[in-house]
């Protein structure tokens, strides 16, 4: 669990059981205290007993203290609370032994006291402040401050509290009560000792912004099984405690060096990268690593040598990361300095790109964006390096003995790849942009780098291209490499060049088709063609090339993110028919989306608005897949227009079964919101996009498509909706047209009953439709029964045949109808048909999509009933030509000769 | 005018003695330019053995020098193999032998009498090899008699995994179709298609090409056979690989599937709608007159358009070496199926109207619709000749008729359901 996470709406249960773990260790070392004191055994005087006894009690205070501080750092005053109850029961039991040993209350106690008391009126009185906590927090803050008054009142404190108001200490004075102590006692106490090398960390993190993560893992280590530091560390205290007991004399002098020379580390580390090594002399015992004997010649075996000694303090717990980063770098001037040859460079670049990205001691946080830069520059270096000269071979085949770095007459074999970490600087990217703020400029300044990752991966590409035939190449590096390329240029829209941008797609997809034998890299290349392809408005091509992927079936089975992709290019789809006139498909594929209520979650744009039902490792999970702002689907307008699909849908059809009972409804979520704003008891005039859409559809239910029109079309809507496409007007006419269509239907439907003849020209004139149009329309209704009517011709009339049935006929209709549905599921229960197997004629070639496994709801049939691709059948095959047919259907077939 | 031509689209999925044919075809209507096509032609042939077609070609002009070379040396070619092969037919020619073969079927393998023959009479493995190199040299010049036949031997020699058998499937059938044997080309034709739906290939793609193939090929012979336009109908739609196969690779064949159910006599309802919406579906890729009137007609409901493709049509089809011969049919047809849509939709029409939507004159269109409703007996449509009008009898549905429909059978399936559970509960009984 990361800091992060702690600062944010935290669970109650997570924090107390670090609580407990934290207790726990205070015991623990209270408990080996008295192992120690058993060890001092009866001989020893009778004040060193004592001592001991009062200064472990202090030092248990200050470990109490401590935590709370990180309470109180951290803004969580649930813990603070708690915290501060156990200081306060651990300050009364030991307040017997101080008074019997004439102490009086410490100082850095009372300090802390004035700490908390100010903090929590702050707190109390910024109202803004106030309103930024937590649920949780806000509740915890009012009993703490009564408590802390009363704590104080009660223990007659006051005093103490107000002489140390008007003498305090300087802010971020630690522990002069030590410092006053040590003066007071001959000998050193353990509180000192042992308090030291938390002392030290918050020095460094005061220092050093950059080595947070020391900091960090201080208090994190408690939490984290993995990390073996707790252990380490409880050892090198019992060790160092075991020594001071025996030495006691010399112990001061020593202790006071050790801290001089940790510090001295410290301000190195930050000034390493300006300072010439020649300013500073190799105190610290990784430097002298680096330090070569001047009197020795350095020689390549030299160098390996010393890389190697470098580098076996890799993934050290004591290491200092950028320590080791900065001896990479002295180690690759000294080689270039003189001239050991690419092979070492290279070897040495390679192993500083790799320090580089351990800088992090976890995979779960995101780089800093400098060393980002930093490392991406080195890349790339390295990668011009790698493209200038053919003399080094970079495989991740070689054996690490395998290598060649000093012989200068074969080429340079060298184990790693670069291609992987080119990858892995695209992950750390990802991450950072994950976690900018995408609303600041911060975020836009974050995405510069993108280009230039961009431009790394092309760069990578044409290395991979150029050295391919060496055969240094894992097939696997390079299908990846490819694919990275297609996932920075499938969402992109571009206005021009799109045929060049289109070939290079279809050329790196068509690289991954044929080259990548697991299936999962080519169904995301796959899934990002089609993307790329409905973006750009190639409906039809992008539609077959889903169909033949056969993605609906086998999403199901496949890991989240590609379902999150597949969500996203089923969106992208949906929209992409919505520009072309395709109402029925474009609802088809939003619809599996936005009837969930969540696509912002599956669409990966927004982390689940529900924390509880998720544990916090799940979240976490999550977080590291969202999308990052700039590739986001704009989920209100795919709202929009998957409203205004619904409505041109299902308008006409309310309109045509508003005498049959059950009603079928096409879109479940267009309904809620009918019959929402049937229910408010007063409506306004539309606002937001949603109610315009619920508008227009009211006026088309009653049929005057030119109020309908007007809500959908205005400059409102222009704002939010229509101009976010490319072709905004061309997409309106269409709009607008298809409203006066759907509107003359459902006028037709609603009012069969009242007429028994209509003129054709009437009709035209009303709906502002040609007299051809009307007929048309008017023709289909007829043919496929939706309406009971006939033309005559000679008049050019409509003669309806409708008649509305009487109350007794309707409901013998439904009678009959109940009967039916009775009988069925009769028979159903008696038979239950297995499956659903014969002809299912040629419009329904594709198995519907299950039901999404895990979060994922059921979604309707995709674009089910389309096209194309035999059934499931015996031939499971059949997805392997469809990823072929796109590419090879362009060239004509080789002539079928005998 | 060569827009709708389908020629350079059928191409790449025809064997070359097979689109020679075609050009003949397509040369006399000028649709393309003559010099061109003439050159194409010649071009063509020249990569066959038909040298003397070539030579023919130059029509009285000198002749190039390495055509007549060329020429020396098929023929000295030609009579190698002649040689080689004579022996290897006069022990197929043995009545015996030939008795073996014409009562030889397929499951039990080719490998029974190639046992036999090499036990009996000296029989070689390179003879058959001999046999098919022979045949296809033939073939190439133009003698597709013995083609034929030395490819039915061979057929029935070789085992059906030999790389050849499938080339020599091809060839036999081609050898049919060109010496215009209709009955034996369409039995081989479901010789091939029997082996290609086996699937004997190693990718999809490389099926879906195959079966592209034999439907090109399958046009020849079912365009030319009486029953022929069912059996595309058959093969082509209600195959479902077969018509995958026709939306991948070669939507033009569209064309000739449209034609032929709208000619189909039998079984047209379904197969129409089956056909418009792939004709639909495919719309974006592949449209001409043929299917673009069924897209008016279905889709759109626009019956002017309608008829303007109908007259492009006769155009399109009079100029397609497969369609020529149906044109009056299609016409006909696609006349019933617009006079039927008008009777589902209207209920009154003036003949007038009707006339200039069907293409005739008044009286001719009177007394057509005349015959229409007699042959194909159209309920209620009655002709009112005094204001010159066809009147359709209504026949709405009443409600009362609904419910009746609705609950007619109800009452058999409750009679089901019961004696079923009747069954079952005797069944139980006696199974304790």
């Amino acid at each position: 669990m990361s800091r992060f996470y702690r600062r944010g709406a935290s669970d109650s249960d997570t924090d107390s059981s670090e609580d407990e773990v934290e207790e726990l260790k205070v015991n623990k070392s209270a408990k080996f205290r008295d192992d120690l004191d058993f060890m001092a055994g009866p001989e020893e005087d009778e004040k060193r007993v004592v001592r001991a006894q009062k200064d472990k009690k202090f030092d248990e205070l200050k470990s109490l203290i401590k935590q709370n501080r990180d309470a109180k750092s951290n803004k969580d005053l649930n813990k603070l609370l708690t915290g501060f109850d156990t200081l306060a029961k651990a300050y009364d039991k030991s307040k017997t032994i101080f008074q019997r040993q004439n102490v009086t209350t410490p100082r850095f106690y009372i300090r802390f006291l004035v700490e908390i008391e100010d903090y929590v009126n702050k707190l109390w009185e910024d109202k803004e402040a106030k309103a930024a906590l937590s649920k949780n927090n806000t509740k915890a803050l009012s009993p703490l401050r009564q408590k802390l008054k009363k704590y104080i009142k009660d223990h007659g404190l006051t005093d103490l509290v107000t002489d140390y108001r008007a003498n305090p200490d300087e802010d971020g004075y630690e522990t002069p009560e030590d410092e006053n102590e040590d003066d007071d006692f001959e000998e050193v106490s353990d509180a000192k000792a042992e308090k030291s090398p938390g002392r030290q960390a918050e020095r460094v993190a005061d220092s050093e912004s950059e080595s947070d993560s020391d900091d960090d893992d201080s208090f994190n280590w408690s939490s984290e099984p993995d990390t073996n530091s707790s252990d380490d560390e409880e050892s090198v205290t019992k060790m160092e405690q075991l020594r001071r007991y025996f030495l006691k004399k010399e112990f001061r002098e020593e202790s006071k060096d050790d801290k001089k020379d940790k510090r001295k580390r410290v301000i190195k580390v930050k000034e390493v990268v300006e300072e010439d090594d020649d300013d500073w002399t190799p105190v610290s015992r990784e430097k002298s690593v680096v330090h070569f004997d001047p009197k020795e010649e350095v020689t390549h075996d030299v160098m390996i040598k010393k890389l190697n000694e470098v580098m076996s303090a890799r993934g050290k717990r004591t290491t200092d990361r950028n320590q080791h980063v900065a001896n990479l770098q002295k180690l690759l001037e000294v080689a270039e300095e003189k001239q050991l040859g690419l092979g070492i460079s290279v070897k040495i670049s390679f192993c500083i790109i790799s320090a580089l990205f351990e800088l992090n001691a976890k995979i779960s946080d995101y780089m800093e964006y400098e060393t980002f830069m930093n490392t991406l520059r080195t890349v790339n270096t390295l990668l011009d390096l790698l493209i200038t000269t053919d003399r080094v071979k970079l495989s991740v085949t070689y054996a690490e003995e395998d290598e060649n770095l000093k012989d200068e007459n074969e080429e340079y074999r060298i184990q790693g790849s670069i291609l992987i970490a080119v990858q892995r600087l695209d992950g750390e990217l990802a991450k950072i942009l994950q976690n900018a703020d995408c609303h600041s400029n911060d975020y836009i300044e974050k995405l510069k780098a993108e280009k230039d990752m961009c431009q790394l991966i092309e760069k990578a590409e044409k290395y991979v291209e150029l050295r391919n035939h060496l055969g240094i190449f894992d097939k696997h590096e390079v299908c990846k490499v490819y694919m990275m390329r297609i996932e920075h240029t499938y969402y992109k829209y571009q206005d021009q060049n799109v045929g060049e941008i289109a070939k290079t797609m279809d050329y790196l997809c068509n690289k991954i088709y044929t080259l990548d034998d697991e299936k999962r890299l080519r169904q995301r290349a796959m899934l990002c063609h089609v993307y790329f392809l409905a973006v750009h408005d190639k409906w039809h091509r992008a539609r077959d090339l889903l169909l033949m992927s056969h993605m609906q079936a086998i999403v199901d089975h496949s890991d989240v993110d590609t379902q999150i992709l597949y969500n996203r290019t089923i969106c992208q789809l949906g929209l992409c028919a919505f520009r072309h006139g395709f109402i029925r498909e474009a609802h088809q594929g939003l619809s599996e989306i936005q009837n969930t209520q969540r696509a912002k979650e599956l669409l990966a744009q927004a982390v689940g608005t529900r924390p509880h039902e998720k544990t916090a490792e799940q979240e976490k999970i999550d977080r590291s897949r969202q999308v990052p702002y700039h590739m986001h689907i704009n989920v209100e307008l795919m709202e929009c227009v998957y409203l205004i699909c619904s409505m041109l849908l299902e308008i006409p059809h309310m309109a045509s079964c508003e005498f049959e009972m059950r009603r079928r409804m096409l879109s479940r979520s267009f309904h809620y919101q009918l019959k929402q704003s049937e229910k408010a008891s007063l409506t306004g005039p539309p606002e937001n996009t949603r109610e315009h859409v619920v508008a227009a559809s009211k006026a088309m239910l009653n049929g005057d498509w030119k109020k309908c029109k007007d809500y959908i079309v205005n400059e409102k809507m222009n704002q939010k909706v229509w101009n976010l496409f490319h072709n905004a007007d061309q997409v309106k006419d269409m709009v607008v047209r298809r409203i006066q269509e759907e509107s003359l239907r459902t006028y037709l439907l609603t009012y069969s009953t009242v007429y028994s003849t209509v003129s054709l020209k009437k009709l035209a004139s009303l709906f502002d439709l040609s007299k051809k149009d009307v007929h048309s329309i008017i023709s289909k209704m007829i043919i496929q029964e939706e309406l009971s009517a006939t033309l005559d011709e000679p008049t050019d009339c409509l003669i309806m045949h409708r008649v509305e049935p009487s109350r007794l006929q309707m409901l013998a209709l439904n009678l009959s109808d109940k009967l039916q549905t009775l009988a069925e599921n009769n028979e159903q229960i008696l038979e239950p048909r297995t499956g659903r197997g014969g002809y299912q004629g040629p419009g329904s070639w594709f198995p519907g999509r299950n039901e999404r496994q895990g979060d994922k709801q059921k979604g309707s049939g995709g674009f089910q009933g389309e096209r194309r691709g035999g059934p499931g059948g015996p031939d499971g095959k059949r997805g392997n030509w469809g990823s072929q047919g796109g590419q090879q259907r362009r060239h004509p077939q080789k002539q079928r000769a005998f | 005018m060569s827009t709708f031509d389908l020629t350079q689209r059928m191409a790449p999925f025809l064997d070359m003695h097979l689109i020679i044919p075609l050009l003949e075809f397509i040369e006399p209507r000028g649709i393309y330019d003559e010099k061109s096509l003439t050159e194409m032609h010649r071009q063509l042939l020249s990569k066959t053995n038909m040298i003397d077609s070539v030579i023919e070609t130059y029509n009285g002009k000198p002749i190039p020098e390495a055509v007549e070379a060329k020429k020396k040396q098929i023929i000295k070619e030609r009579d190698e193999l002649k040689n080689k092969v004579d022996s290897v037919v006069a022990i197929l020619e043995i009545p015996e032998v030939k008795e073996m073969m014409d009562n030889n079927r397929e499951r039990d393998g080719n490998v029974r009498i190639l046992e036999h023959l090499t036990q009996n009479h000296n029989f070689t493995v390179d003879m058959v090899d001999t046999l098919f190199k022979y045949s296809k040299f033939m073939y190439e010049c133009g003698n597709y008699t013995v083609a034929s036949v030395c490819l039915y031997y061979y057929r029935n020699l070789v085992n059906q995994a030999d790389p050849n058998y499938l080339n020599a499937l091809y060839g036999k059938l081609a050898s049919e179709i060109l010496l215009q044997e209709w009955e034996h080309a369409r039995d081989d034709l479901l010789k091939l298609r029997a082996y290609i739906d086996a699937n004997p290939f190693d990718t999809e793609w490389e099926l879906v090409t195959q079966r592209a193939w034999l439907m090109h090929w399958a046009l020849f012979v079912y365009y030319n056979y009486p029953k022929g336009r069912d059996e595309i109908i058959e093969m082509f739609l209600n195959q479902q690989p077969y018509l995958n196969a026709i939306q991948v690779l070669a939507p033009h064949l569209l064309r000739y599937l449209a034609v032929a159910v709208v000619t189909s006599k039998s079984r047209q309802k379904n197969s129409l709608k089956d056909l418009v919406k792939v004709i639909d579906i495919e719309r974006h890729s592949y449209k001409d007159p043929v299917t673009d009137f069924l897209t008016c007609l279905y889709i759109k409901y626009d019956f002017d358009e309608a008829q303007e493709m109908l007259q492009k049509c006769e155009e399109v089809l009079s100029n397609d070496f497969f369609l020529t011969a149906v044109l009056g049919d299609f016409r006909e047809s696609a006349r019933l199926l617009i006079f039927e849509m008008f009777c589902r939709i209207h209920q009154c029409i003036t003949i007038e109207m009707l006339a200039r939507r069907l293409n005739m004159s008044q009286e001719e269109a009177e007394r057509w619709i005349v015959d229409l409703i007699r042959t194909y007996r159209i309920e209620g449509a009655k002709i009112d000749s005094k204001l010159g009008q066809v009147v359709m009898g209504v026949k709405s549905v009443s409600i009362h008729e609904q419910v009746m429909e609705n609950t007619k059978r109800l009452t058999l399936r409750a009679q089901q359901i019961a004696l079923q559970l009747e069954k079952g509960r005797q069944d139980k009984v006696k199974a304790n």
